[in-house]
């Protein structure tokens, strides 16, 4: 039972990650029809930035976990406004040339950073509670999992606060719908777009912070491979849709998890194409796509 | 008012506004007529900027064209366009708090004493309503501010017989108060609001006048309208 636990929490953990990167790719695809593949190479970025910062001390603390956080969320955040305004934001309506420029732009970025650090990976120094674990029914859980299921929980209510209870949430909800009416109320549409992208590279920032005390380390690649299971999970669960993409992320990691665990290391990612092809075929919307957005 | 000059726009390859020139007059119903495709609604939608365009279009004297949309609808227009739009997973309210602009004092009382229905259904999401209540929701959307001039495309388009009389009413008290630019497949209801009249036909002005001139002309009306007299005539 104490192992099912600890799988099924490990699951929720990696699922956790997913989701955080998933959740900004979400919100961006279903306001602006940008699909942004430059969003692994941000999240590889953060977490380099918060490998330098943690590097900086000699000993890891949690205020210096939490700085690292912090210096990771804002990297994602400047180089996703960068990204916005000089590509992004000049190919407005040519949905093709603006998923290849964040294609060429993640390419870039990643190769820049093996460039800079090499392509192995770098270990990032945690404090000691990270790499401990909780005994939750007898089973010794992660704390660093249990850091991520908590964080992960912290942006799933900020984004459903902010959709439901804010004028930018209203702009938000109504731009996915149809963004030129959106701009025919008055409404300045562009600085959402600039806003919400932004906040996606925030996002991805956090999940590179995070993925470094989920894997212990960061590499040039490290987002692309997370890049592919978030895109895995959008489609799954509905493109644009939040709760589409919780879903998909907890299901994801858990069964992800199980299958590496019960029946062979390695497996878990047979599965998760499985469950792509399986979803396509039976409902090629996702589960929650089209009919419940963003809500 | 609004004053267009060789006004060109294009959707794909096709040359949908040839040169289309015309002026509103302030406090007057100008109503577009034309068949379908003459380009009605890219004239439309080309004073706000959401269509590409060359050719002057000015506000009072003021060159808006270039302006992005929300610049443009900040200068005192409003918008109503021809399939409603209304944002159907928002509610009533949220449609209606969307269009309050910062600034100004929106008029609720104004919109739900036009449209009282709207009062009770605050909290419906706009998607499960009716396509009348809907258009209402819409019109009320371009009410809640004072505006220089309104835009509104084909408003009783999809209305039961029924209620095309009813928003015709409400549309008189509207223009009553505010300068309309209007366009219109309906002859009857052209007749009924318009002060003056420009009529398209492939993409160019081929009539311009006051509507007691334009309309009197019945067989080129009829014969520029075609399918809009027949509706007139049912």
């Amino acid at each position: 039972m104490s192992t099912f636990l600890l799988i099924t929490i490990s699951g929720l953990g990696l699922g956790s990650l997913y989701f955080v990167l998933a959740a900004g790719l979400s919100v961006i695809f279903g306001l602006m029809r940008v699909l942004s593949f430059a969003h692994g190479a941000f999240l590889s970025a953060s977490g380099f930035a918060s490998w330098i910062v943690l590097r900086s001390f000699e000993t890891p603390s949690t205020p210096r976990l939490l700085l690292a956080l912090a210096v990771s969320v804002l990297t994602g955040g400047v180089v996703a406004l960068l990204a916005e305004v000089l590509l992004i934001r000049p190919l407005k309506g040519k949905e093709l040339e603006q998923l290849l420029a964040t294609v060429g732009l993640g390419m870039v970025l990643v190769a820049l950073m093996a460039g800079i650090w090499g392509p192995d990976e770098h270990l990032i120094p945690r404090p000691d509670w990270l790499t401990s674990t909780t005994s939750i029914a007898g089973a010794p859980i992660s704390n660093s999992r249990l850091l991520l299921i908590g964080l992960a929980a912290v942006v799933l209510v900020g984004i459903q606060l902010i959709l439901a209870r804010t004028r930018y949430g209203l702009v938000i909800r109504a731009g996915v719908e149809n963004s030129a009416m959106v701009s025919a109320l008055g409404i300045n549409v562009k600085r959402t777009f600039t806003v919400v992208f932004v906040a996606g590279g925030m996002l991805a920032g956090l999940g590179g912070g995070l993925a470094g005390t989920y894997y212990g380390g960061i590499s040039p690649f490290l987002g692309d491979g997370m890049l592919i299971f978030s895109f895995i999970v959008l489609i799954i669960g509905g493109l644009g849709s939040i709760n589409g993409a919780l879903i998909a992320s907890v299901v994801l990691g858990v069964s992800q998890s199980m299958a590496n665990y019960y029946v062979l290391n390695g497996i878990g990612d047979v599965l998760v194409v499985g469950l792509l092809v399986a979803t396509l075929l039976v409902r090629p919307q996702g589960l929650l796509g089209q009919k419940e957005r963003l809500v | 008012m609004l004053s267009i000059g060789d006004l060109h726009a294009y959707i794909g390859q096709s040359h949908i506004l040839q040169g289309v020139s015309f002026a509103t007059r302030p406090g007057q119903v100008t109503v577009i007529l034309g068949r379908n495709g003459v380009g009605k609604t890219s004239t439309l939608k080309s004073v706000i900027g959401l269509m590409d365009h060359t050719g002057v279009i000015e506000l009072d004297g003021r060159r808006i064209s270039g302006l992005e949309t929300h610049e443009i609808i900040r200068l005192g227009l409003a918008y109503v366009p021809e399939d409603r739009d209304v944002f159907h997973g928002l509610t009533v309210a949220e449609n209606l708090r969307l269009a309050e602009r910062r600034g100004l004092t929106p008029d609720y009382d104004r919109v739900f004493e036009l449209f009282p229905e709207l009062r009770d259904r605050r909290g419906q999401r706009a998607g499960t309503m009716s396509g009348g209540q809907q258009q209402m929701l819409s019109l009320a959307r371009a009410l809640l501010h004072d505006n220089r001039l309104m835009l509104i495309d084909e408003p009783t388009k999809g209305l039961a017989p029924r209620l095309v009389s009813e928003f015709v009413a409400t549309l008189e008290q509207i223009t009553a108060h505010t300068s309309v630019l209007l366009v219109e497949q309906n002859l009857a209801v052209a007749r009924r609001l318009a002060d003056h009249v420009v009529v398209l036909s492939e993409g160019r002005v081929v009539r311009d006048g006051p509507a007691q001139d334009v309309l009197a002309d019945d067989s080129t009306i009829r014969r520029l309208l075609g399918v809009a007299a027949d509706r007139e005539e049912s």
